[in-house]
């Protein structure tokens, strides 16, 4: 009777544990589809980790100019990109649909410190109103570097960024060899026009005092209309109309960048009007055209590339803790049509 | 080494123990393992189902977005009239200036977020553009026309491209996802579609990639693969932007989607399931490897495994002990049995006592019984040696038996002749009393002869009357004489004789001791039943007991000395009872006044075999019985012998 109950205790066992082994094969014998390899890269993929691969951990810079349309910005952006590479930090170019868009400057500025950005290098817009956006970010710890527009430094003194350095041209230099060049040709006395930047930001002050200066030292010359068409080719355009609807006889004109002198440039072909000087800043590819017809008497390289990259390369230092000059003027060049 | 050795019943706890509890334990680890690897992989597929559509739902999402911007873009007015007016020839300032007009335009779209550029090519080639660079020098047209002739072979209006190469050259984001779109206007002559440009949507795969990573469960690796078996997406960033082996999309698409399947590459094996993208048709694919669902489940097959050694380990030792405590007990138990089958047990040896149970109990009471076994011996021994004696006793007996007979009969001889001679004393005696008087007058007649004979009156009447009456007395002596005679021998034959007769010759022998001594004779004779058997004997039995009473009465010096007898029939019985107040038998001597040489009187004076010889005639020759007992006078002695009908 013994016996009987074991073995049938026994061979129950055994057979329960017989299914359950089935049990646990049974999923195998359902096979898919077999590949040797999945991945056709070279690099055999480890196993996923199921993570996100951590971000190169590189310093971040951003470069945050006005306008896309503006081909000087083109060139600040290469020479930051330069410095992208040789200092090895990553860059992030960030610009306003034109140059009057000092709110979209604000907003990426207020995205970037939103982003944890190392640095940003700006281009400002206007000299005043992007100051308590960079008080903001400066306050997260990102550093900043001005370059091509000065910041108004009683404000920023106010807001406690005096201490942001700053990369530029001599403006005021640029624009007074420029307007002295064009202006050293009149030798009867003639109207002048200057066609300034937009009036809040620095460097479009300064390129017309630059540029009143040296009609000034011409006695010949009156300075007798002085507009803004905002940094803008097209507006330059309808400004030129405006102002030569108004005082025919002009015959020199300072424009505080080569894409309003493109712009007025435009106007007077239009206007079969030879006889104008025009004088520009920036010195842009597109205007070599102009200078080589006389169409553009002279223009100002400073060197957009070398800011850009100066620009880089002090937010780079400043990250690093290391001493950057409060200013730093980029030299000035005077281009003429014989310099092509 | 007998340790080495396993027992059997051992093996046998061992294997049951094993097999109740390990076994099960096993199985138990089997089946849980199994039940949890399936409502796992369950889980896990619904896990993977609700990411897979959340994840779904995220990239059309990001497509939708795109595609309505680029809807947007293509029905700008603005755009599309520029575009209608593509010239080659174009002076810098109308360049610039309609490149600020779109630009202004297409930035107004850049605000999406992931977005890295968007590009719109006229059909002359004139390139507008926004995005992470402003340098748009050096564009890749060859990629630009390779997009242009995919985007014009596909069926809807905007082709997800996949993950391609960017075509700025300048732009930081050299891979990125591109979605195209070929702006068309309507030919107002022809009617036909004509294209005006392509646009080219560059969205970061960087960003998709951090966006899309978000809420992936840790084991799983989720991809994106686009039409042409690139990876728009996976959690190596590396990969991304390679290519997949065009075997496994192809075999990928021969499953159904969002169903799990086991899918093998390489040497592991992966539940995979994908899903396809109803505007581009890129794939969702998700592998989860199986090793990952089964390491989680290794406690269980450890702990089990744990738990499964630790019960080996308690069964060893519960073994052993088991060994220790019972079986080793029980094994030197069988041990000594076998020593005390073959004999050769050593006296004293004891097992050790291990426990206080059952097995503790057996050890004792085997102890006990080695105890006993050995008493036993012991008693064997002695019996033996007893049985010897015995056997060495009953050799000898026949010639003890001998001798105590000859003893016996020698005994027995003195015996008879001594109670002939006191017989024959008392009759003796009894002559005595029955002669004294008679020789007395006897005497007396003879001296009144010379005092006659002086007186002168001795006549020869006198003298004749004188010896008449001397020859009475003489002749009366001469009778007595023959009576006791006739008494004292026995008879050999049984006879018919009446009871009242009997008794009156016993009492007539002992009437004159009896006057003598002043001892009253109560007879009460109510029957007389005729008895057979042997009257003389019978009578000396009465005699006898009248005499004892006789004496008794005699010597106590009872004050008012008196003998009873009575005689009746009872029950077919003839009944005599002698009774006395002579204070009667002591009640130990009760037992035994029957003994032979049994006598309560002083030495000598009684011989102790008369009672003895009553018994005897009325018991043994009459089938009677006698029997003694004490009234409150005295004793009392009962005849009982059948009489005749």
């Amino acid at each position: 009777m013994k016996k009987i109950a074991f073995t049938v205790a026994a061979s129950l066992l055994t057979i329960l544990a017989i299914l359950a082994v089935m049990e646990a094969c049974n999923d195998d014998q359902s096979a898919g589809p077999h590949q040797d390899r999945l991945y056709m890269a070279g690099r055999q993929a480890q196993d996923p980790q199921g993570q996100p691969s951590p971000p190169a951990q590189r310093t971040r810079i951003a470069l945050v100019m006005k306008t896309l349309t503006n081909p000087f910005f083109v060139e600040m952006e290469k020479g930051a990109r330069r410095a992208e590479q040789d200092l090895n930090v990553e860059l992030i170019v960030k610009t306003g649909a034109k140059e009057t868009s000092v709110d979209q400057q604000i907003a990426i500025i207020e995205e970037l410190t939103e982003q944890k950005i190392d640095a940003i290098v700006i281009a400002p817009a206007d000299s005043t109103r992007l100051i308590p956006a960079l008080r903001r970010a400066r306050g997260k710890g990102v550093m900043i570097v001005n370059i091509d527009n000065r910041l108004d430094r009683e404000h920023a003194r106010k807001a406690g960024l005096s201490d942001i350095p700053f990369i530029s041209v001599d403006n005021y230099r640029g624009a007074y060899l420029s307007a002295k060049h064009v202006s050293g040709q009149i030798a009867r006395p003639t109207e002048a026009a200057i066609i300034e930047g937009i009036r809040e930001a620095d460097n479009a002050v300064e390129r017309k005092k630059g540029a009143l200066k040296a009609f000034r030292e011409n006695p010949n010359l009156s300075v007798v209309a002085v507009e803004t068409a905002n940094w803008k080719i097209d507006e330059a355009y309808k400004v030129a109309g405006q102002i030569f609807r108004n005082h025919p006889r002009i015959g020199v004109v300072f424009c505080s960048n080569d894409m309003m002198a493109l712009g007025v440039i435009e106007y007077l072909e239009e206007k079969k009007r030879r006889d104008v000087l025009v004088a520009g800043f920036d010195n842009l590819s597109e205007v070599r055209d102009a200078l080589r017809a006389g169409k553009l008497r002279a223009t100002i390289d400073q060197q957009a590339a070398v800011q850009g990259y100066a620009g880089v390369r002090a937010a780079v230092d400043l990250l690093r803790k290391q001493d950057v000059p409060a200013e730093t003027l980029v030299d000035v060049r005077l281009i003429t049509g014989k310099d092509l | 080494m007998k340790y080495c050795i396993p027992s059997p019943i051992l093996v046998k706890v061992f294997g049951y123990l094993a097999l109740t509890g390990i076994v099960p334990l096993i199985l138990f680890g089997i089946i849980s393992y199994n039940v949890s690897l399936h409502a796992m992989s369950q889980s896990l597929h619904d896990l993977t189902r609700m990411t897979m559509s959340a994840k779904m739902n995220y990239l059309e999402l990001v497509m939708d977005e795109v595609e309505s911007l680029m809807a947007n873009v293509a029905g700008h007015d603005d755009i599309t009239a520029v575009l209608k007016e593509d010239r080659e020839e174009k002076s810098p300032f109308s360049k610039l200036s309609t490149q600020a007009k779109i630009g202004y335009i297409l930035s107004g779209y850049l605000n999406l977020r992931g977005l890295v550029s968007i590009d719109i090519f006229s059909m002359s080639g004139t390139h507008y553009h926004v995005g992470d660079t402003l340098n748009v020098e050096n564009t890749k047209l060859e990629r630009k026309e390779a997009l242009f002739e995919a985007a014009r072979a596909s069926i809807r209006p905007v082709y997800w491209a996949g993950i391609e190469e960017n075509v700025n050259a300048h732009s930081a984001h050299p891979r990125v996802i591109t979605a195209v779109r070929i702006l068309k206007t309507m030919n107002m002559q022809s009617l036909a579609e004509e294209p005006l440009g392509l646009l080219i949507v560059n969205y970061d795969a960087r960003y998709f990639h951090d966006s899309f990573m978000q809420d992936t469960p840790r084991s799983q690796t989720y991809m994106v693969i686009d039409g042409q078996s690139r990876i728009v997406f996976h959690p190596d960033r590396i990969l991304i932007g390679t290519a997949v082996n065009p075997d496994f999309t192809a075999d990928l698409l021969k499953q159904k989607p969002m169903i799990p399947f086991r899918n093998r590459i390489g040497d592991l094996d992966y539940s995979a399931m994908y899903n396809r993208s109803g505007k581009s048709g890129w794939l969702l694919l998700s592998l989860t490897p199986e090793r990952e669902i089964a390491a989680a489940l290794a406690g269980i097959r450890h702990n089990t495994l744990a738990i499964a050694a630790a019960c080996l380990v308690l069964c060893l030792a519960f073994s052993l002990l088991l060994y220790r405590n019972i079986v080793r007990p029980v094994k030197k138990m069988t041990d000594l049995f076998r020593k005390i089958q073959d004999g050769t047990i050593r006296p004293g040896v004891r097992l050790e006592e291990v426990s206080r149970d059952e097995i503790g109990d057996l050890v004792l009471w085997f102890n006990t019984f080695l105890h006993n076994l050995e008493e036993k011996k012991e008693a064997d021994r002695k019996l033996q040696r007893q049985q010897k004696e015995l056997e060495e006793l009953n050799r000898t007996l026949e010639e003890r038996v001998r001798e105590e007979l000859q003893k016996n009969r020698e005994k027995d001889a003195l015996l008879i002749t001594q109670s002939r001679q006191a017989a024959m004393g008392q009759m003796i005696g009894n002559i005595a009393h029955q002669w004294r008087q008679p020789l007395n007058a006897v005497g007396a007649l003879i001296q009144l002869l010379p005092e006659a004979m002086s007186h002168g009156t001795l006549t020869s009447r006198y003298l004749d009357f004188q010896t008449r009456k001397a020859m009475d007395l003489i002749q009366f002596m001469s009778r007595t004489i023959d009576d006791f005679r006739n008494f004292f021998r026995p008879r050999k034959e049984k006879q018919s004789f009446r009871l009242q007769e009997v008794i009156a010759s016993a009492i007539s022998f002992l009437e004159g001791s009896l006057k003598n001594r002043g001892v009253l004779l109560n007879l009460q004779v109510q029957d007389d039943p005729s008895l057979y058997g042997f009257p003389n004997e019978y009578a000396q039995v009465i005699l006898n007991i009248l005499q004892n009473a006789l004496d008794v009465l005699i010597e106590r010096e009872i004050e008012h000395p008196e003998v009873t007898v009575s005689a009746f029939a009872e029950n077919g019985k003839a009944v005599v009872v002698i009774g006395d107040n002579g204070g009667g038998i002591a009640e130990e001597d009760l037992d035994r006044v029957f003994d032979p040489y049994f006598s309560t009187r002083e030495e000598g004076k009684g011989t102790g075999i008369g009672l003895y010889m009553s018994k005897t005639i009325i018991e043994q020759s009459m089938a009677g019985k006698l029997s003694a007992h004490n009234t409150p006078d005295g004793a009392e002695f009962r005849i009982e012998v059948p009489y005749e009908s």
